[in-house]
């Protein structure tokens, strides 16, 4: 039962190899590394000289008009979003259900969360049409008169983003703190030593502290939990308060939250596959890991189709003209490719996962999960341009073009999150080496299996 | 109403009375010393007329003056509101006999020939023209002084080896009669070309009636309307007064049915209550037919026998057969319109437009003119007391440019208007001028016209100008200017005077002082005991002299066989050599581009034209099913060619255009003009009419054909409503008048948008009337003292369009230009929805201005993080423009799409931006804006109010769209109020809600249906 880890490797996995597959990634980096990096870091020139430009000629420059007063940008928002939500689901959630498989590829998906939210915090500040005066969304004492409104729910959005990153934030560092120890012990340069010492917090490894670690996870787990759940349906309220047919909708919470975890597996994935060959972690994260997202992937594949189905029984059921033309609109209308993509990736393709051998097929796998993140985005894309572009009076139909600027600042925002999962796989255990440990038989003179 | 007219003439009364004389003076004064001070060379900019602060001006506070509107020769009095001696706002002069208080789109844009930053600043000469070698044509202009051009033009002028002829656009008053002396003593010949001008019509009426000229027309009175394409509602001789007295009897549930005849759907036939699309050129089929079936029914008996046997001779060839054959129209209909004119109590019968203006016009104006005689309208809906008098003449014109040709013509001077442009390319009046000694152009644009021009001697435009409008027997109007030049400028009439040496009678030295002596005549006409300074003054106050004429018909009924023997022509078309899908070409002008006239501004270029929607250029409108024919598809571009040009235009499909039909709108594809005139693409219709003359001097538009195909490249017009289909959603609903001769409204039906539905649930029903509420569920908002809400007569809507324009002026909206509206991001507060519903045989068509609901429970307030959007205690949904941080929220909750976003800061030009409201904020970029309801007019009017110790009367605030409005279709007011307008319309039978019954948004805005009669 514990020895997932174990299991289809020929050799035994000891605290030895742990240590040296999880500590050899922190070695100083190759070439591969820093033209990684360097094609991140590209991508994030193009965005941000896209969004200077932006901020300094007008947010014209995206293709968003009368009436597309959101698209692209809230479209990733929500992308980025969705992608943060799976990080906690499987470091939080799945702790508290004590299930094993999470543990080689949960300190990943932690990492994916927190730079996930640093991107899609970019977000709502990009498309302002006067960033410059964000502020103006905080509740902070001043003497101009102005507070926030609170019955907005982009005021939600504020506080369930800004509270979702702070806890993820917390958590994924606390989970980190013995890794850290343990890279510091092994540092080699002066620069690292400091860098590990510091953040290790006097670290040492005795039992005391790891009772206290142990409670402290355990509460921050238990903290995260809700927000699995609260994050995207806040953010699903964005949609699900306004009146916009298509967005109106009181399934919207629990869809948002099942695509959230959907895109948010199929994106641990893609990093994942690249990551364990090139770093050669296939003793640590097996076939049986991936069996187990795909089948995650199969739920919440599942969930999001019948969403979809719902929300078209919805619009036909409640006979309102507005949601009946909106859901009509979708698959035939002058937009129907958007919607014929989502529909695809994300209900038709993740269907082959009911085959065994192709929930273990890692390049299936990673083609699959780039199809499903595809189709998330789409998603999110339908249902934000499509509902604006069909809503009460047809004198103001339209239909969407996307902008070079778009395109850039969504390049730029791959890229950033690129540049932050490359530096931290290099500065950071992208495995968690202590928590394999707990499942692995520990180093006696025998081996010997254990409980 | 009332109780605002007052307020402002006691303004004027208070602000100006005393001084008005004085103002006088000094601008007597001044525009001698700009006259001494222009011999001086140097360009002088007065922006700021008053430096000295003596006269009128109060900072901070408005003045308004009396003139008359100058843009067509319909002479709609209108007062301008200055401010620190600029003028910032046209509106309409409530008390003036023409338009009584509303302007059109093209009036409301007059300020935008004042501030086109593309004016001719001072007198230029040409320094260089040529052809580059590159091809490209080269025009250099340098600056003379006044001095210098005069001379050169008073030295031509006294040279009479050659021909001299003066084009000027259409004129009348003093300024006509000192064209006449003008003309008389340097032995110049006047030549007048307005290619939109009625005169067939007039000439018509003179073959029939005796007059020539333009009847005075009684649409309140006519029962039945027959219209053969005169788009009274848009361009034709007086719209607003037209549009004005259709309303009327709408309003009041006695509506006069209009039945309109047109191969293609404009703004007048949407408003029409049937509409017969006939074949091009097939008018006259029908018109025949009636005349006889009306002669056949006993019509027309007291005229005398030989006229009757003249009628019945000439119109035996159009048999029902044959009417239906050439009119492409079913028989039940044209019985059905018999039947119709024979049952009226009263008719009217109308041709005109550019349908009707092809080589044969003078045919379909005399049979519509015969129509009227037998059917006993003269005297009745056809008044022959106050007939306009159009000049326009294209026989004259045609001469004068063969003349040039031929190298006879020594010096031509135009003004008003454009020849280079407006005239038949295939004229080559461009080819001509080249060969006159001197050509000057005292336009105020750098047009065509002017291009081709050796000097320009740049005129005022009217705003700056003194004059008169004298466009009907019993109305004087007056044109006095509201400000300074802005450049070194001078009134057209100063400089004939100059140039002719002040040699005039009544040896007036300017011309402020010659029209003065003109009107000592109407002083001593009027039988007034008062002075002459006196009466002067008054007329300045009240923006002219409108003494009420009692109606002496005097139609001397002489129809010659000549005229008769018109009926017998049949319309025909150039056709050119090459072979292929020839269609008819139907030039049309329109609410925004009349003849191109107005090219340059660009709140016009801006304005969605009422039927297509589309903004800046022009189009090729086809129907579908022929399009579908040619391989043409909607984003094609299509050629049109011909012998005499081609033009590559983007398609526009319409079910509505016949299909023989290619229609194309005239002004657009100027080459010179200014910077948006050039911007608004698509070519110049002109280029591809045949040079032909009918047989009236009227324009020749419809008289070609063009072969069809698909150009290269793709292009859509830029169309800023797409969906013209309600989806049953109830959003411009209509009720019915059954029958002809049915009583008032009350017992009327009301049917939703779609004429077969019923309602939905909840308020606004019709038969119900908007005030039946829904039991709401929270607690509603209180309104203290005011609630600030509207009402549109959808009844008396046309979609004209002032509105639009109206609101661009009074609020600073900006201007987006071709790039942004591609975007679909053009700025307008209001806009003009059109809907059409209905079978072709039946259409709907529905005109919806939709503007900021400011609904109770409004979807824009709760969603905006900032608080830059709430409800105000006055009802209003108000905007702090600094609060918002630009999320656009608003803009997608809001169910009627009126929010408009600030994408980026936009280009204004010097002098444009002296024309900005003082009182309303520019706002910046990233920041959303809408309909304020003119809130600066409100607190205006509550301060008042407030000095005066009482609340706000009912009519004294108007909003710019209210003010334009020609009909009246928009009220304001305090819904508090129980017997203020707006509150005892949002309890007609006819009010609704747009989506309330769906949403329960509450709007403050109040639609009363459209009425509709059966036909």
């Amino acid at each position: 039962m514990s020895h997932a880890a174990s299991e289809s490797t020929a050799e035994p996995v000891t605290y030895k190899t742990v240590n040296d597959a999880v500590l050899r990634m922190l070695e100083p980096p190759k070439f591969g590394w820093y033209l990684m990096l360097a094609t991140c870091l590209l991508c994030v020139a193009i965005g941000a000289v896209c969004w200077t430009r932006q901020i300094l000629l007008g947010i014209g420059l995206a293709g968003k008009n009368n009436p597309f007063g959101w698209a692209v940008y809230i479209t990733n928002f929500v992308f980025w979003v969705g992608i943060a939500h799976s990080g906690t689901l499987i470091s939080a959630v799945l702790y508290l259900f004590r299930a094993n498989f999470r543990q080689p590829i949960y300190r990943l998906a932690e990492a994916m969360t927190v730079f996930a939210v640093l991107t899609a915090g970019l977000f709502p500040i990009i498309h302002l049409g006067r960033p410059w005066f964000f502020y103006f969304l905080m509740p902070y004492p001043n003497q101009r008169a102005l507070w926030p409104n609170f019955r907005s729910p982009l005021l939600w959005d504020v506080f369930a983003v800004s509270t979702y990153l702070t806890v993820s934030a917390v958590f994924f560092f606390v989970g980190l703190i013995p890794d850290i120890a343990a890279a510091r012990d092994r540092a080699k340069t002066w620069f690292r030593k400091l860098l590990y010492s510091m953040a290790s917090l006097g670290w040492s490894g005795n039992h005391s502290q790891w009772k206290h670690y142990g409670a402290a996870y355990l509460l921050f787990a238990a903290f995260a939990t809700p927000l699995v759940v609260s994050v995207h349906s806040v953010v699903s309220w964005d949609f699900a308060v306004s009146i916009v047919p298509g967005w109106h909708s009181t399934i919207f919470p629990p869809y948002f939250v099942a695509g959230a975890i959907f895109s948010g597996v199929a994106m641990v994935i893609t990093l994942i596959i690249p990551l364990r060959a090139a770093f050669k972690l296939h003793p640590l994260i097996t076939p049986v890991h991936f069996d187990a997202m795909s089948k995650l992937i199969l739920v919440t594949s599942g969930v999001v189709t019948y969403a979809y189905v719902t929300e078209f029984y919805i619009a036909w059921f409640s006979n309102n003209p507005f949601e009946r033309y909106q859901f009509w609109f979708r698959p035939f209308g002058e937009m129907k490719v958007a919607f014929w993509v989502m529909f695809t990736c994300n209900c038709i393709f993740p269907l082959t996962l009911w085959i065994k051998k192709l929930r273990t097929n890692i390049v299936w796998l990673f083609i699959l999960s780039i199809i499903i993140n595809i189709g998330m985005w789409f998603e999110r894309f339908n249902i934000i341009v499509q509902s604006l572009g069909r809503d009460y009076l047809p004198s103001a139909w339209a239909n969407y073009s996307i902008t070079m600027h778009e395109l850039g600042i969504t390049l730029g925002a791959f890229g950033w999150f690129g540049m932050w999962m490359t530096l931290f796989i290099k500065f950071f255990p992208a495995v968690a080496i202590a928590e394999i440990k707990e499942v692995i038989p520990p180093p006696t003179r025998h081996h010997h299996s254990g409980h | 109403m009332s109780n605002e007219v007052s307020t402002e003439k006691k303004g004027i009364a208070a602000e100006t009375h005393i001084s008005r004389r004085k103002f006088l003076q000094i601008l007597g004064q001044t525009t001698v010393v700009g006259a001494a001070a222009g011999c001086a060379d140097g360009a002088k900019e007065h922006l700021i007329p008053f430096v000295k602060g003596e006269v009128d001006q109060v900072p901070g506070v408005a003045v308004w003056y009396r003139s008359t509107c100058q843009e067509c020769s319909a002479g709609c009095g209108i007062q301008v509101r200055t401010r620190e001696g600029r003028a910032v706002k046209v509106e309409g002069n409530r008390d003036h006999p023409i338009n009584g208080g509303g302007v059109c789109a093209l009036g409301q844009a007059s300020l935008q020939a004042l501030y086109d930053p593309d004016r001719v600043r001072q007198p230029l000469k040409v320094a260089e023209r040529g052809t580059s070698t590159t091809g490209e044509s080269i025009l250099r202009h340098e600056t003379m002084s006044w001095s210098e051009g005069l001379q050169k033009l008073a030295e031509r002028l006294k040279d009479n080896g050659k021909k001299k002829i003066l084009i000027t656009g259409e004129v009348s008053g003093a300024t006509a009669e000192l064209i006449a002396e003008f003309a008389k003593s340097q032995s110049v010949e006047h030549i007048v070309w307005d290619p939109l001008q009625p005169v067939a019509t007039a000439q018509a009426s003179e073959l029939v009636y005796g007059v020539y000229g333009v009847p005075r027309y009684d649409f309140g009175k006519a029962e039945v309307v027959l219209n053969f394409g005169a788009d009274i509602f848009e361009t034709y001789v007086s719209p607003v007064e037209y549009a004005r007295a259709w309303a009327k009897n709408r309003k009041l549930g006695t509506p006069s049915r209009i039945i309109h005849v047109e191969p293609r759907l404009s703004l007048t036939a949407g408003n029409a209550d049937s509409w017969l699309n006939v074949s091009p050129g097939s008018e006259l089929w029908l018109a025949k037919y009636l005349l006889a079936e009306m002669v056949r029914r006993g019509k027309g008996h007291g005229l005398r026998e030989s006229i009757l046997d003249g009628i019945r001779s000439h119109c035996a060839s159009a048999t029902m057969d044959r009417v239906v054959q050439e009119c492409g129209i079913a028989k039940e209909r044209i019985t059905l319109l018999a039947q119709y004119l024979v049952e009226a109590k009263s008719s009217l019968v109308l041709s005109g437009g550019a349908s009707s203006a092809s080589t044969e016009s003078l045919a379909l104006a005399v049979a519509t003119a015969l129509l009227n005689l037998v059917l006993g309208n003269v005297g009745d809906t056809v008044h022959l007391d106050a007939m306009r008098k159009p000049q326009s003449s294209l026989a004259k014109i045609r001469k004068a440019v063969e003349e040039m040709d031929a190298g006879k013509v020594g010096t031509v001077i135009v003004w008003g208007t454009n020849p280079a442009y407006s005239l038949p390319a295939a004229l080559k009046f461009h080819y001509a001028v080249k060969k006159v000694g001197l050509v000057v152009s005292c336009n105020s644009a750098l047009d065509e016209t002017a291009a081709l021009a050796d000097i320009i001697l740049p005129a005022n435009v009217a705003l700056e100008s003194w004059g008169d409008s004298r466009p009907v027997a019993g109305v004087y109007s007056l044109v006095q200017p509201v400000m300074q030049p802005l450049y070194d400028t001078r009134s057209f009439g100063d400089i004939l005077l100059e140039a002719m040496g002040g040699a005039v009678s009544g040896g007036a030295k300017d011309f402020q002082g010659y029209l003065q002596e003109s009107w000592k005549k109407i002083h001593q006409a009027s039988g007034s005991a008062d002075s002459f300074e006196r009466f002067w003054s008054a007329c300045v106050e009240h923006g002219g002299y409108f003494p009420q004429l009692g109606t002496t018909d005097r139609a001397r009924v002489n129809v010659s066989d000549s005229a008769l023997g018109l009926l017998d022509r049949g319309v025909h078309f150039t056709v050119g050599k090459e072979s292929g899908t020839e269609l008819v070409l139907l030039p049309f002008p329109s609410v925004k581009s009349f003849d191109g006239r107005a090219a340059n501004r660009p709140w016009l270029q801006e304005l969605p034209d009422p039927i297509v929607q589309s903004v800046w250029g022009g189009w090729a409108e086809m129907h579908p099913d022929k399009a579908a024919k040619l391989g043409i598809a909607y984003g094609d571009v299509v050629q049109l060619r011909n012998d005499y040009g081609e033009l590559n235009l983007p398609v526009y499909l319409s079910a509505q255009v016949h299909p023989d039909v290619v229609a194309v709108p005239m002004g657009y594809g100027h080459t010179a003009m200014g910077r948006y005139a050039k911007e608004a693409q698509a070519g110049n219709v002109m280029a591809l009419l045949s040079p032909e003359l009918g047989n009236s001097d009227a324009a020749v538009l419809l008289n070609s054909t063009v072969l069809v195909q698909r150009g290269r490249g793709r292009e859509t017009p830029i169309v800023q409503q797409e969906m013209h289909d309600q989806h049953d959603r109830e959003i411009a609903r209509s009720v019915r008048v059954p029958a002809l001769g049915a009583a008032a409204l009350g017992g009327l039906h009301s049917n939703g948008g779609h004429g077969h539905g019923a309602h939905g649930g909840g308020g606004g029903e019709g038969g119900h009337g908007g005030h039946h509420e829904p039991k709401q569920m929270y607690e509603q908002r209180e309104h203290p003292v005011y609630k600030w809400g509207m009402a549109v007569d959808l009844a008396a809507c046309t979609g004209c369009s002032a509105c639009v324009v109206a609101c661009y002026a009074e609020n600073n909206i900006p201007v987006v230009g071709v790039a942004q509206a591609k975007r679909r991001r053009v700025m307008s507060w209001l806009r003009i929805e059109r809907y059409t519903d209905g079978s072709a045989e039946e259409l709907e068509v529905s005109f919806l201005p939709m503007m900021c609901q400011h609904c109770n429970n409004a979807p824009c307030e709760p969603v905006c993080p900032v608080y830059a959007t709430y409800h105000n205690e006055e009802g209003l949904n108000a905007m702090v423009y600094n609060r918002c941080v630009g999320t656009r929220y608003c803009l997608n909750n809001c169910s009627y799409k009126v929010r408009r976003f600030n994408w980026f800061e936009y280009d204004v030009p010097e002098p444009v931006q002296w024309q900005f409201n003082p009182d309303v904020v520019k706002r910046g970029v990233g920041v959303m804006e809408k309909c304020t309801f003119c809130l600066q007019r409100i607190n205006e009017a509550k301060d008042h109010a407030k000095d005066e110790g009482r609340l706000v009367a009912d009519g004294e605030v108007q909003p710019a769209c209210v003010q334009s409005c020609p009909t009246e279709a928009l009220v304001f007011g305090n819904l508090n109020d129980p017997h203020s307008r707006v509150s005892e319309l949002s309890h007609s039978p006819r009010a609704y809600k747009v989506l309330d019954h769906h949403i329960n948004t509450q709007p403050s805005v109040i639609y009363l249906e459209r009425v509709r009669c059966e036909v």
